[in-house]
């Protein structure tokens, strides 16, 4: 089979164990690539506060996961999460999305996966009415979103440690 | 801060001066490439329902600075769960936004003092991170508290 033919489809509570595993590959393949030190409690501590949170926000439906499959076994996931958001002139609604939790097995990689995840995340939002979606790129990821149309912004932030 | 000047916690009855506030920031903002009135309208009218609501269900705190007995500045915090980090297991991020202070209260660090109390507040409340959308006239302040620009990407639909 194809890359472009793996089956992609929304992920639900059974895929839950897998969301989390991928989870924190992302997380130790962005501290490894930024020099920083993986710890493992950390990382203990992570995947099962993110079980809790995702299990709370697939049936809430705040959360909505996708993934793609090869010979039945998932090799990449995204993940988007509807969140509140001051209304502004882009939307008045007072909901936004953010695209998380992109991951791809480094074995299926530069075969365009993530692209259709990306791509599946912003059909639903558009089907949903909502009308932005905000990310927190990797070195990795930038050239991907950047060709998806995402633009740099004006944020910032304070970090209270 | 001056003797006449008071700063306090927004309540449900000062939702209107928000949404008027948060108005005149946008339009503010957007001199160059004006909304459309209606448009500024539409916000007005949406921001009074979502500040209500989410002052009630504590997601929402604001903070006014009154001159006179009147409200010269304000300034809101959006608190949000947010995904679970390995340095957050547990983890919240606050919004500031509708940062907003009358033109004649302007240069007196009104502004700053409503960010300060908005720090304090979520230094209290063990929130670990606040983001904003910063406009050019509110960077310095911004800056100036420590704020740092973060590489947010963004796809208008």
């Amino acid at each position: 089979m194809k890359p472009e033919e793996y089956p992609i489809r929304e992920a639900g509570e059974a895929d839950i164990p897998v969301l989390v595993q991928f989870r924190r590959r992302m997380h130790e393949e962005i501290r490894l690539s930024r020099g920083l030190p993986v710890v493992p409690e950390e990382m203990a501590a992570m995947e099962e506060a993110y079980a809790r949170f995702a299990r709370a926000r697939l049936a809430d439906g705040t959360m909505k996961a996708w993934v793609i499959e090869a010979q039945g076994q998932i090799v990449a996931c995204g993940a988007l999460l509807v969140h509140l958001y001051p209304p502004n002139p882009i939307d008045p609604s007072g909901r936004m999305a953010r695209l998380y939790s992109m991951y791809t097995l480094p074995e299926y990689r530069r075969k365009g996966l993530a692209r259709r995840i990306a791509k599946r995340a912003i059909e639903h939002c558009k089907a949903q009415g909502i009308k932005r979606i905000s990310l927190g790129a990797s070195t990795a990821g930038k050239p991907l979103y950047d060709s998806l149309g995402f633009q740099p912004t004006s944020e910032m932030r304070l970090e209270l440690r | 801060m001056p003797e006449e000047l008071l700063l306090r916690e927004a309540k449900e009855a000062d939702v209107a001066v928000l949404a008027r506030f948060g108005r005149r920031m946008i339009e503010d903002a957007s001199k160059d490439q004006p909304y459309p009135q209606e448009k500024l309208a539409a916000i007005e009218e949406a921001y009074v329902p979502f500040a209500r609501a989410h002052l009630q269900d504590g997601s929402l705190k604001a903070w006014v600075i009154e001159a006179q007995g009147q409200i010269a500045a304000c300034g809101t915090l959006l608190i949000l769960p947010y995904i679970p980090n390995p340095i957050e297991p547990t983890r919240r991020t606050a919004r500031l936004f509708g940062m907003y202070t009358l033109p004649e209260h302007r240069r007196i660090g009104l502004g700053r003092r409503i960010v300060e109390q908005a720090i304090e507040y979520c230094k209290t409340q063990g929130i670990k991170r606040i983001v904003l959308t910063a406009s050019p006239m509110g960077r310095p302040l911004y800056e100036s508290l420590g704020f740092e620009t973060s590489k947010e990407l963004k796809l208008n639909l």
